[in-house]
Protein backbone atom coordinates (compact mmCIF):
# COMPACT_ATOMS: atom_id res chain seq x y z
CA UNK A 1 0.00 0.00 0.00
CA UNK A 2 3.09 2.12 0.76
CA UNK A 3 4.26 1.59 -2.54
CA UNK A 4 1.40 2.86 -4.11
CA UNK A 5 0.86 5.49 -2.09
CA UNK A 6 4.55 7.15 -2.92
CA UNK A 7 3.93 5.95 -7.16
CA UNK A 8 0.78 7.85 -6.95
CA UNK A 9 2.34 11.32 -5.63
CA UNK A 10 5.25 10.64 -7.71
CA UNK A 11 2.63 10.87 -10.36
CA UNK A 12 0.82 13.26 -9.43
CA UNK A 13 3.84 15.65 -8.85
CA UNK A 14 5.32 14.89 -12.55
CA UNK A 15 1.70 16.09 -13.89
CA UNK A 16 1.76 18.73 -11.63
CA UNK A 17 5.20 19.36 -13.13
CA UNK A 18 4.58 19.33 -16.74
CA UNK A 19 1.31 21.29 -16.83
CA UNK A 20 3.58 24.31 -15.88
CA UNK A 21 6.50 23.41 -18.48
CA UNK A 22 4.47 24.13 -21.52
CA UNK A 23 4.24 27.75 -20.17
CA UNK A 24 8.22 27.73 -19.29
CA UNK A 25 9.13 25.92 -22.45
CA UNK A 26 7.23 29.02 -24.85
CA UNK A 27 8.48 31.82 -23.23
CA UNK A 28 12.08 30.98 -22.14
CA UNK A 29 13.00 28.40 -24.44
CA UNK A 30 14.57 25.92 -21.87
CA UNK A 31 18.04 24.57 -23.01
CA UNK A 32 18.15 20.63 -22.92
CA UNK A 33 18.13 19.14 -19.87
CA UNK A 34 20.96 15.90 -19.74
CA UNK A 35 20.79 12.91 -17.10
CA UNK A 36 24.42 12.85 -16.16
CA UNK A 37 23.93 12.91 -13.05
CA UNK A 38 20.89 11.63 -11.81
CA UNK A 39 22.05 10.56 -8.61
CA UNK A 40 23.85 7.65 -7.51
CA UNK A 41 24.11 4.47 -9.06
CA UNK A 42 24.53 1.21 -7.12
CA UNK A 43 26.28 -1.22 -9.04
CA UNK A 44 29.48 0.53 -10.39
CA UNK A 45 32.38 1.96 -9.05
CA UNK A 46 34.79 4.67 -10.65
CA UNK A 47 37.54 3.84 -8.73
CA UNK A 48 37.98 -0.18 -8.00
CA UNK A 49 40.67 0.37 -5.27
CA UNK A 50 38.46 2.86 -3.00
CA UNK A 51 35.39 0.87 -3.65
CA UNK A 52 36.65 -2.87 -1.89
CA UNK A 53 37.74 -0.63 1.06
CA UNK A 54 34.39 0.73 1.79
CA UNK A 55 36.22 3.67 1.31
CA UNK A 56 34.15 5.38 -2.03
CA UNK A 57 30.26 5.56 -0.97
CA UNK A 58 29.74 6.92 -4.67
CA UNK A 59 29.20 4.48 -7.36
CA UNK A 60 29.15 5.48 -10.56
CA UNK A 61 27.33 4.17 -13.38
CA UNK A 62 28.23 5.33 -17.21
CA UNK A 63 31.83 4.68 -17.78
CA UNK A 64 34.39 7.83 -18.18
CA UNK A 65 37.58 8.35 -19.77
CA UNK A 66 39.89 6.48 -18.32
CA UNK A 67 42.81 9.41 -16.58
CA UNK A 68 46.20 8.33 -17.60
CA UNK A 69 47.55 9.01 -14.02
CA UNK A 70 44.85 10.20 -11.19
CA UNK A 71 46.11 10.41 -7.24
CA UNK A 72 44.01 10.78 -4.15
CA UNK A 73 44.00 11.21 -0.77
CA UNK A 74 41.23 9.07 1.20
CA UNK A 75 39.49 9.52 4.34
CA UNK A 76 37.04 8.20 5.41
CA UNK A 77 34.82 5.53 7.82
CA UNK A 78 35.30 2.10 7.57
CA UNK A 79 32.26 -0.62 7.87
CA UNK A 80 33.21 -0.94 11.43
CA UNK A 81 33.04 2.41 12.12
CA UNK A 82 36.78 3.14 12.35
CA UNK A 83 38.33 6.08 10.80
CA UNK A 84 40.32 4.99 8.03
CA UNK A 85 43.19 7.36 5.69
CA UNK A 86 45.16 6.31 2.99
CA UNK A 87 45.97 6.74 -0.77
CA UNK A 88 44.68 5.43 -3.97
CA UNK A 89 46.69 5.95 -7.17
CA UNK A 90 44.78 5.04 -10.85
CA UNK A 91 45.82 4.46 -13.73
CA UNK A 92 45.48 3.45 -17.42
CA UNK A 93 48.27 1.55 -18.20
CA UNK A 94 48.74 1.15 -22.24
CA UNK A 95 47.60 4.57 -22.26
CA UNK A 96 50.32 6.07 -20.24
CA UNK A 97 53.01 3.44 -21.51
CA UNK A 98 52.19 3.22 -25.21
CA UNK A 99 49.69 5.98 -25.48
CA UNK A 100 52.41 8.33 -27.16
CA UNK A 101 52.81 6.02 -30.13
CA UNK A 102 49.26 5.69 -31.09
CA UNK A 103 47.77 8.73 -33.54
CA UNK A 104 44.55 9.55 -33.77
CA UNK A 105 43.82 7.75 -36.76
CA UNK A 106 45.44 4.34 -35.71
CA UNK A 107 42.75 4.58 -32.64
CA UNK A 108 40.16 4.79 -34.64
CA UNK A 109 41.51 2.19 -36.54
CA UNK A 110 42.13 -0.67 -34.21
CA UNK A 111 40.00 -1.89 -31.48
CA UNK A 112 43.05 -3.26 -29.69
CA UNK A 113 44.20 -0.19 -29.24
CA UNK A 114 41.00 1.06 -28.05
CA UNK A 115 40.70 -1.66 -26.15
CA UNK A 116 44.09 -1.58 -23.95
CA UNK A 117 43.59 2.36 -23.69
CA UNK A 118 40.41 1.50 -21.76
CA UNK A 119 42.05 -0.51 -19.22
CA UNK A 120 42.11 0.95 -15.73
CA UNK A 121 44.08 -0.44 -12.55
CA UNK A 122 43.69 1.18 -9.45
CA UNK A 123 45.83 1.00 -6.31
CA UNK A 124 44.56 1.89 -2.92
CA UNK A 125 46.09 1.56 0.35
CA UNK A 126 44.71 2.81 3.90
CA UNK A 127 45.61 2.78 7.51
CA UNK A 128 43.49 2.84 10.70
CA UNK A 129 44.08 5.74 13.17
CA UNK A 130 42.22 5.10 15.74
CA UNK A 131 44.00 3.40 18.95
CA UNK A 132 42.55 0.28 18.63
CA UNK A 133 42.81 -0.21 14.98
CA UNK A 134 46.06 -0.95 13.81
CA UNK A 135 45.09 -2.60 10.34
CA UNK A 136 46.13 -1.60 6.92
CA UNK A 137 44.29 -2.64 4.15
CA UNK A 138 45.31 -3.08 0.77
CA UNK A 139 42.87 -3.06 -2.58
CA UNK A 140 44.22 -3.86 -6.37
CA UNK A 141 41.10 -3.01 -8.59
CA UNK A 142 40.73 -3.71 -12.42
CA UNK A 143 38.32 -1.96 -14.28
CA UNK A 144 38.22 -2.42 -18.35
CA UNK A 145 35.30 -0.73 -20.91
CA UNK A 146 35.88 -2.83 -24.07
CA UNK A 147 32.89 -1.61 -25.50
CA UNK A 148 32.16 2.13 -25.43
CA UNK A 149 29.79 4.11 -27.93
CA UNK A 150 30.66 7.34 -25.79
CA UNK A 151 34.37 7.22 -26.01
CA UNK A 152 35.35 10.85 -26.54
CA UNK A 153 38.35 10.02 -29.02
CA UNK A 154 35.92 8.32 -31.15
CA UNK A 155 33.95 11.77 -31.66
CA UNK A 156 34.55 13.28 -35.13
CA UNK A 157 31.82 16.58 -34.25
CA UNK A 158 34.27 16.66 -31.02
CA UNK A 159 37.61 16.34 -33.17
CA UNK A 160 35.96 18.81 -35.80
CA UNK A 161 35.68 21.18 -33.06
CA UNK A 162 39.39 20.77 -31.67
CA UNK A 163 40.53 21.31 -34.88
CA UNK A 164 38.58 24.35 -35.99
CA UNK A 165 40.04 25.60 -32.41
CA UNK A 166 43.68 24.86 -33.15
CA UNK A 167 43.52 26.22 -36.71
CA UNK A 168 42.49 29.31 -35.31
CA UNK A 169 45.59 29.59 -32.79
CA UNK A 170 47.47 28.44 -35.35
CA UNK A 171 46.49 31.36 -37.93
CA UNK A 172 46.82 33.63 -35.01
CA UNK A 173 50.44 32.59 -33.93
CA UNK A 174 51.33 32.73 -37.66
CA UNK A 175 50.09 36.59 -38.06
CA UNK A 176 51.98 37.74 -34.75
CA UNK A 177 55.33 36.03 -36.13
CA UNK A 178 55.18 36.77 -39.32
CA UNK A 179 58.19 38.77 -39.62
CA UNK A 180 60.54 37.30 -37.07
CA UNK A 181 63.76 36.08 -38.63
CA UNK A 182 64.48 32.29 -38.10
CA UNK A 183 66.40 31.18 -35.31
CA UNK A 184 66.26 32.08 -31.92
CA UNK A 185 64.45 35.02 -32.20
CA UNK A 186 61.43 32.93 -33.92
CA UNK A 187 61.97 30.50 -30.79
CA UNK A 188 61.21 33.40 -28.23
CA UNK A 189 58.48 35.25 -30.60
CA UNK A 190 56.77 31.63 -30.63
CA UNK A 191 56.92 31.03 -26.90
CA UNK A 192 55.67 34.32 -25.87
CA UNK A 193 52.93 34.53 -28.15
CA UNK A 194 51.48 30.90 -27.21
CA UNK A 195 52.11 31.50 -23.98
CA UNK A 196 50.61 34.99 -24.42
CA UNK A 197 47.31 33.50 -26.39
CA UNK A 198 47.37 30.36 -23.29
CA UNK A 199 47.01 32.50 -20.50
CA UNK A 200 44.11 34.89 -22.25
CA UNK A 201 42.34 31.38 -22.32
CA UNK A 202 40.44 32.83 -25.41
CA UNK A 203 41.02 28.69 -26.66
CA UNK A 204 41.10 27.00 -23.90
CA UNK A 205 37.74 28.05 -23.61
CA UNK A 206 36.32 27.39 -26.97
CA UNK A 207 38.15 23.57 -26.26
CA UNK A 208 35.94 23.47 -22.84
CA UNK A 209 33.14 24.42 -25.04
CA UNK A 210 33.91 21.46 -27.52
CA UNK A 211 34.28 19.04 -24.57
CA UNK A 212 30.87 19.78 -23.23
CA UNK A 213 29.09 19.96 -26.18
CA UNK A 214 30.58 16.32 -27.16
CA UNK A 215 29.60 15.23 -23.06
CA UNK A 216 25.95 16.13 -24.44
CA UNK A 217 26.28 14.49 -26.88
CA UNK A 218 27.75 10.97 -26.12
CA UNK A 219 26.02 11.12 -22.04
CA UNK A 220 23.60 8.15 -22.74
CA UNK A 221 26.03 5.71 -25.57
CA UNK A 222 26.40 2.34 -25.04
CA UNK A 223 28.67 0.70 -22.74
CA UNK A 224 29.75 -2.45 -21.40
CA UNK A 225 32.07 -2.20 -18.29
CA UNK A 226 33.61 -5.42 -16.41
CA UNK A 227 35.75 -5.56 -13.37
CA UNK A 228 37.25 -7.04 -10.34
CA UNK A 229 39.26 -5.76 -7.20
CA UNK A 230 40.43 -7.95 -4.41
CA UNK A 231 41.83 -6.63 -1.13
CA UNK A 232 43.89 -7.92 1.63
CA UNK A 233 44.08 -6.97 4.85
CA UNK A 234 46.92 -6.78 7.47
CA UNK A 235 45.16 -7.01 11.02
CA UNK A 236 48.72 -5.63 12.83
CA UNK A 237 49.37 -3.15 10.28
CA UNK A 238 52.17 -5.53 9.67
CA UNK A 239 53.11 -6.97 5.75
CA UNK A 240 54.53 -10.00 7.34
CA UNK A 241 51.32 -11.28 8.81
CA UNK A 242 48.83 -10.20 5.51
CA UNK A 243 45.64 -11.96 4.60
CA UNK A 244 43.16 -12.31 1.80
CA UNK A 245 39.94 -10.25 3.36
CA UNK A 246 38.18 -10.82 -0.16
CA UNK A 247 37.07 -8.52 -2.58
CA UNK A 248 34.39 -7.53 -5.25
CA UNK A 249 33.38 -8.42 -9.33
CA UNK A 250 31.38 -6.86 -10.80
CA UNK A 251 29.53 -6.32 -14.81
CA UNK A 252 27.63 -3.40 -16.23
CA UNK A 253 25.92 -2.43 -19.68
CA UNK A 254 24.73 0.80 -20.48
CA UNK A 255 22.18 0.80 -23.47
CA UNK A 256 21.45 4.21 -25.36
CA UNK A 257 18.87 2.56 -27.52
CA UNK A 258 22.19 2.98 -30.34
CA UNK A 259 21.74 -0.62 -30.95
CA UNK A 260 25.24 -1.25 -29.79
CA UNK A 261 26.70 0.39 -33.30
CA UNK A 262 29.35 3.36 -32.64
CA UNK A 263 27.77 4.40 -36.14
CA UNK A 264 24.27 4.43 -35.46
CA UNK A 265 22.35 6.88 -37.41
CA UNK A 266 19.32 8.21 -35.56
CA UNK A 267 18.17 9.88 -38.85
CA UNK A 268 16.49 6.64 -40.14
CA UNK A 269 14.95 5.27 -37.10
CA UNK A 270 11.64 5.80 -35.88
CA UNK A 271 10.71 8.91 -34.15
CA UNK A 272 10.35 7.40 -30.94
CA UNK A 273 13.52 5.53 -30.95
CA UNK A 274 15.28 8.54 -32.21
CA UNK A 275 14.00 10.45 -29.05
CA UNK A 276 15.16 7.53 -26.45
CA UNK A 277 18.71 7.60 -28.28
CA UNK A 278 18.43 11.60 -27.97
CA UNK A 279 16.73 11.36 -24.37
CA UNK A 280 17.04 8.09 -22.33
CA UNK A 281 19.65 5.60 -21.66
CA UNK A 282 18.93 2.20 -19.45
CA UNK A 283 21.55 0.58 -17.73
CA UNK A 284 21.99 -3.28 -15.67
CA UNK A 285 24.01 -3.79 -13.53
CA UNK A 286 25.75 -6.75 -11.52
CA UNK A 287 28.13 -6.70 -8.18
CA UNK A 288 29.39 -9.59 -6.23
CA UNK A 289 30.93 -8.48 -2.97
CA UNK A 290 33.11 -11.48 -1.55
CA UNK A 291 33.96 -12.10 2.24
CA UNK A 292 33.21 -9.00 4.09
CA UNK A 293 34.24 -8.64 7.44
CA UNK A 294 31.70 -6.93 9.52
CA UNK A 295 31.10 -6.38 13.21
CA UNK A 296 29.14 -9.73 14.51
CA UNK A 297 25.48 -8.86 15.13
CA UNK A 298 25.71 -10.94 18.36
CA UNK A 299 28.98 -9.54 19.73
CA UNK A 300 30.22 -6.34 18.19
CA UNK A 301 33.69 -6.98 19.26
CA UNK A 302 33.73 -10.38 16.94
CA UNK A 303 33.70 -10.35 13.65
CA UNK A 304 31.85 -11.95 10.85
CA UNK A 305 32.42 -12.86 7.13
CA UNK A 306 29.55 -11.53 4.63
CA UNK A 307 29.06 -11.76 0.58
CA UNK A 308 26.65 -9.44 -0.45
CA UNK A 309 25.18 -9.31 -4.01
CA UNK A 310 23.40 -6.63 -5.88
CA UNK A 311 21.97 -6.65 -9.24
CA UNK A 312 19.64 -3.74 -10.45
CA UNK A 313 19.05 -1.93 -13.46
CA UNK A 314 17.58 1.62 -14.03
CA UNK A 315 15.89 4.21 -16.73
CA UNK A 316 17.47 7.27 -16.77
CA UNK A 317 15.77 10.42 -19.11
CA UNK A 318 16.43 13.79 -19.51
CA UNK A 319 14.85 16.66 -21.84
CA UNK A 320 13.63 20.43 -21.74
CA UNK A 321 11.29 19.76 -19.41
CA UNK A 322 14.06 17.74 -16.84
CA UNK A 323 15.33 14.53 -15.63
CA UNK A 324 14.19 11.63 -14.13
CA UNK A 325 15.98 8.25 -13.09
CA UNK A 326 14.20 5.44 -12.09
CA UNK A 327 16.00 2.65 -10.44
CA UNK A 328 15.84 -1.05 -8.71
CA UNK A 329 17.73 -3.22 -7.26
CA UNK A 330 17.63 -6.71 -5.88
CA UNK A 331 20.38 -7.25 -3.08
CA UNK A 332 21.31 -10.48 -1.29
CA UNK A 333 23.49 -10.43 1.85
CA UNK A 334 25.05 -14.01 2.69
CA UNK A 335 26.82 -14.48 6.35
CA UNK A 336 28.56 -16.82 7.30
CA UNK A 337 26.57 -19.72 9.09
CA UNK A 338 23.29 -17.48 9.36
CA UNK A 339 20.56 -17.62 6.69
CA UNK A 340 20.70 -15.34 3.49
CA UNK A 341 18.39 -12.20 3.63
CA UNK A 342 17.18 -11.26 0.35
CA UNK A 343 15.58 -7.60 -0.29
CA UNK A 344 14.74 -5.00 -2.64
CA UNK A 345 15.01 -1.27 -3.26
CA UNK A 346 13.15 0.95 -5.53
CA UNK A 347 13.96 4.74 -6.17
CA UNK A 348 12.62 7.57 -8.48
CA UNK A 349 14.45 11.14 -8.48
CA UNK A 350 14.82 13.88 -10.46
CA UNK A 351 14.55 17.31 -11.15
CA UNK A 352 11.30 18.90 -13.13
CA UNK A 353 11.69 22.05 -14.97
CA UNK A 354 8.24 23.93 -13.88
CA UNK A 355 9.65 27.46 -14.95
CA UNK A 356 12.53 28.61 -16.40
CA UNK A 357 14.59 29.10 -13.45
CA UNK A 358 11.97 27.02 -11.06
CA UNK A 359 12.74 23.36 -10.46
CA UNK A 360 10.83 20.55 -8.46
CA UNK A 361 13.21 18.35 -6.91
CA UNK A 362 12.19 15.31 -5.55
CA UNK A 363 13.16 11.41 -5.36
CA UNK A 364 11.33 8.71 -3.25
CA UNK A 365 12.23 5.30 -2.91
CA UNK A 366 11.61 2.34 -0.15
CA UNK A 367 12.82 -1.04 -0.26
CA UNK A 368 10.85 -4.74 1.11
CA UNK A 369 11.65 -8.22 1.84
CA UNK A 370 14.34 -7.52 5.01
CA UNK A 371 13.79 -10.24 7.07
CA UNK A 372 13.45 -9.02 10.95
CA UNK A 373 12.84 -5.82 10.38
CA UNK A 374 10.12 -3.58 8.46
CA UNK A 375 10.16 -2.67 5.31
CA UNK A 376 11.21 1.09 4.54
CA UNK A 377 9.97 3.76 2.22
CA UNK A 378 10.96 7.04 2.13
CA UNK A 379 9.39 10.28 0.25
CA UNK A 380 10.95 13.82 -0.20
CA UNK A 381 9.87 16.46 -2.81
CA UNK A 382 11.14 19.95 -2.71
CA UNK A 383 10.28 22.85 -4.58
CA UNK A 384 13.23 25.45 -5.23
CA UNK A 385 14.79 28.15 -7.46
CA UNK A 386 17.63 27.19 -9.67
CA UNK A 387 18.95 30.05 -10.30
CA UNK A 388 21.94 30.74 -9.87
CA UNK A 389 22.47 26.89 -9.01
CA UNK A 390 21.81 24.58 -11.24
CA UNK A 391 19.23 21.19 -10.64
CA UNK A 392 19.60 18.91 -7.54
CA UNK A 393 20.44 15.79 -9.72
CA UNK A 394 21.39 17.03 -12.96
CA UNK A 395 23.93 19.09 -14.67
CA UNK A 396 24.75 20.23 -17.84
CA UNK A 397 22.05 22.79 -18.27
CA UNK B 1 52.63 24.57 -22.46
CA UNK B 2 54.72 25.90 -25.73
CA UNK B 3 58.21 24.75 -26.82
CA UNK B 4 60.57 25.89 -29.52
CA UNK B 5 63.58 23.94 -30.64
CA UNK B 6 66.92 25.40 -31.92
CA UNK B 7 67.00 25.54 -35.88
CA UNK B 8 68.44 22.16 -37.12
CA UNK B 9 70.46 21.88 -40.22
CA UNK B 10 68.66 19.14 -42.43
CA UNK B 11 71.00 17.48 -45.41
CA UNK B 12 69.17 17.03 -48.21
CA UNK B 13 69.76 14.46 -51.33
CA UNK B 14 70.21 16.77 -54.17
CA UNK B 15 69.49 13.81 -56.49
CA UNK B 16 66.27 12.58 -54.41
CA UNK B 17 62.88 13.15 -54.41
CA UNK B 18 61.13 16.09 -52.41
CA UNK B 19 61.26 16.04 -48.66
CA UNK B 20 58.44 14.45 -47.08
CA UNK B 21 57.40 16.15 -43.16
CA UNK B 22 55.87 13.27 -41.29
CA UNK B 23 53.92 14.56 -38.07
CA UNK B 24 53.27 12.33 -35.67
CA UNK B 25 50.60 13.00 -32.57
CA UNK B 26 50.28 10.38 -30.06
CA UNK B 27 48.04 9.67 -27.11
CA UNK B 28 45.00 9.79 -30.42
CA UNK B 29 44.91 13.71 -29.92
CA UNK B 30 43.58 15.93 -32.03
CA UNK B 31 46.40 18.49 -34.05
CA UNK B 32 46.93 20.92 -36.68
CA UNK B 33 50.34 21.38 -37.86
CA UNK B 34 51.20 24.69 -40.14
CA UNK B 35 54.30 24.76 -42.51
CA UNK B 36 56.03 28.02 -43.24
CA UNK B 37 59.16 29.04 -45.62
CA UNK B 38 61.22 32.17 -44.70
CA UNK B 39 61.31 34.77 -47.29
CA UNK B 40 64.59 36.71 -47.02
CA UNK B 41 64.18 39.38 -49.64
CA UNK B 42 60.92 40.24 -48.42
CA UNK B 43 61.40 39.40 -44.45
CA UNK B 44 58.35 37.40 -44.29
CA UNK B 45 57.23 33.76 -43.60
CA UNK B 46 55.32 32.32 -46.72
CA UNK B 47 52.50 29.51 -46.29
CA UNK B 48 53.05 26.38 -47.28
CA UNK B 49 50.84 24.11 -45.75
CA UNK B 50 48.45 23.14 -43.02
CA UNK B 51 46.20 19.86 -42.39
CA UNK B 52 42.95 20.04 -44.65
CA UNK B 53 41.33 18.17 -41.91
CA UNK B 54 41.48 16.20 -38.96
CA UNK B 55 41.58 12.80 -40.22
CA UNK B 56 44.26 13.35 -43.34
CA UNK B 57 47.31 11.90 -43.49
CA UNK B 58 50.00 13.53 -41.31
CA UNK B 59 52.29 13.90 -44.16
CA UNK B 60 53.35 16.63 -46.57
CA UNK B 61 55.35 16.49 -49.38
CA UNK B 62 57.00 19.70 -50.29
CA UNK B 63 56.05 21.29 -53.42
CA UNK B 64 59.77 22.17 -54.05
CA UNK B 65 63.03 20.19 -55.36
CA UNK B 66 65.81 19.73 -53.22
CA UNK B 67 67.42 22.17 -54.60
CA UNK B 68 65.05 24.51 -55.19
CA UNK B 69 65.03 24.09 -50.64
CA UNK B 70 68.90 24.55 -50.59
CA UNK B 71 69.53 27.21 -48.35
CA UNK B 72 65.64 28.13 -46.93
CA UNK B 73 64.54 28.20 -43.62
CA UNK B 74 61.49 26.30 -42.82
CA UNK B 75 59.34 26.66 -39.31
CA UNK B 76 56.48 23.78 -38.57
CA UNK B 77 54.22 24.80 -35.79
CA UNK B 78 52.45 21.54 -34.59
CA UNK B 79 49.69 22.55 -32.26
CA UNK B 80 47.78 19.97 -30.05
CA UNK B 81 45.09 19.40 -27.97
CA UNK B 82 43.24 16.12 -25.67
CA UNK B 83 39.78 14.90 -26.84
CA UNK B 84 39.31 14.20 -22.62
CA UNK B 85 38.98 16.33 -20.45
CA UNK B 86 41.59 15.10 -17.76
CA UNK B 87 44.03 17.53 -16.27
CA UNK B 88 47.03 15.03 -16.69
CA UNK B 89 46.30 14.47 -20.46
CA UNK B 90 49.66 14.08 -22.28
CA UNK B 91 50.70 15.38 -25.46
CA UNK B 92 53.30 13.73 -28.05
CA UNK B 93 54.54 15.16 -31.25
CA UNK B 94 57.29 13.78 -33.60
CA UNK B 95 58.36 15.10 -36.59
CA UNK B 96 61.08 14.01 -39.53
CA UNK B 97 61.68 14.46 -42.49
CA UNK B 98 62.42 11.78 -45.35
CA UNK B 99 63.40 11.50 -48.72
CA UNK B 100 61.64 8.20 -49.88
CA UNK B 101 61.67 5.64 -47.09
CA UNK B 102 64.73 7.35 -45.78
CA UNK B 103 65.06 9.79 -42.71
CA UNK B 104 67.48 12.43 -44.01
CA UNK B 105 70.61 13.17 -42.09
CA UNK B 106 69.57 15.75 -39.41
CA UNK B 107 65.95 15.17 -40.24
CA UNK B 108 64.71 13.34 -37.10
CA UNK B 109 63.74 15.72 -34.60
CA UNK B 110 63.18 15.71 -30.68
CA UNK B 111 60.09 14.57 -29.45
CA UNK B 112 57.92 16.70 -27.75
CA UNK B 113 55.54 16.36 -25.26
CA UNK B 114 53.98 20.00 -25.30
CA UNK B 115 50.77 20.93 -26.63
CA UNK B 116 52.39 23.31 -28.97
CA UNK B 117 55.84 23.08 -30.52
CA UNK B 118 58.19 24.99 -32.81
CA UNK B 119 59.79 23.11 -34.91
CA UNK B 120 62.57 24.85 -37.45
CA UNK B 121 65.10 23.87 -39.69
CA UNK B 122 67.74 25.08 -42.10
CA UNK B 123 67.55 23.07 -45.26
CA UNK B 124 71.00 22.39 -47.10
CA UNK B 125 72.41 20.03 -50.27
CA UNK B 126 74.41 17.37 -49.20
CA UNK B 127 76.18 17.23 -52.16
Amino acid sequence: MACKRILTLVVSIAVLGLTHIEGGDAQEGPKELYATELGADFVIPESPGLSVLGLDPSIAAHPKSPRELATSLLNGVDAQGNFQTGVAVDTAPFLLLLGGDVTRQEYLDHYEDRALFRLQTSIAVTKGTEQDDKSARLGIGFRWVPIDAGDPRQDQMLADCLFGVLTDKAHEVSEETKNVPPGPESELAFTKTVERINAEGKYSSRVEQCRKESGRRLWNRSALTLGAAPTWIAPEGSLSNINSSGGTFWTSVSYGFDRFDETYDRKRASQVAAWLHDHAEALVGFRYLLDQELPSPADSSKTIRQDNLFAGGALRVGAQWGALTAEAAFVRTNPDHVAADDYYTLSVRGDLRILADLWLSLSAGGEGGRDGSDNHTFILSSLKWSFPEAPAFARNL
Amino acid sequence: MAKAFPSQTVRLDPDGPSPVLSVHVGFANVAQFRVEIWNAAAGVWEFLHEKPKVSAPDDYTFGLSPAELAGRHVKVAVFEESPTSDPNARFSTNLTVRQGEAIVDGGAFPQSDDKDTLYQMFFKSAA
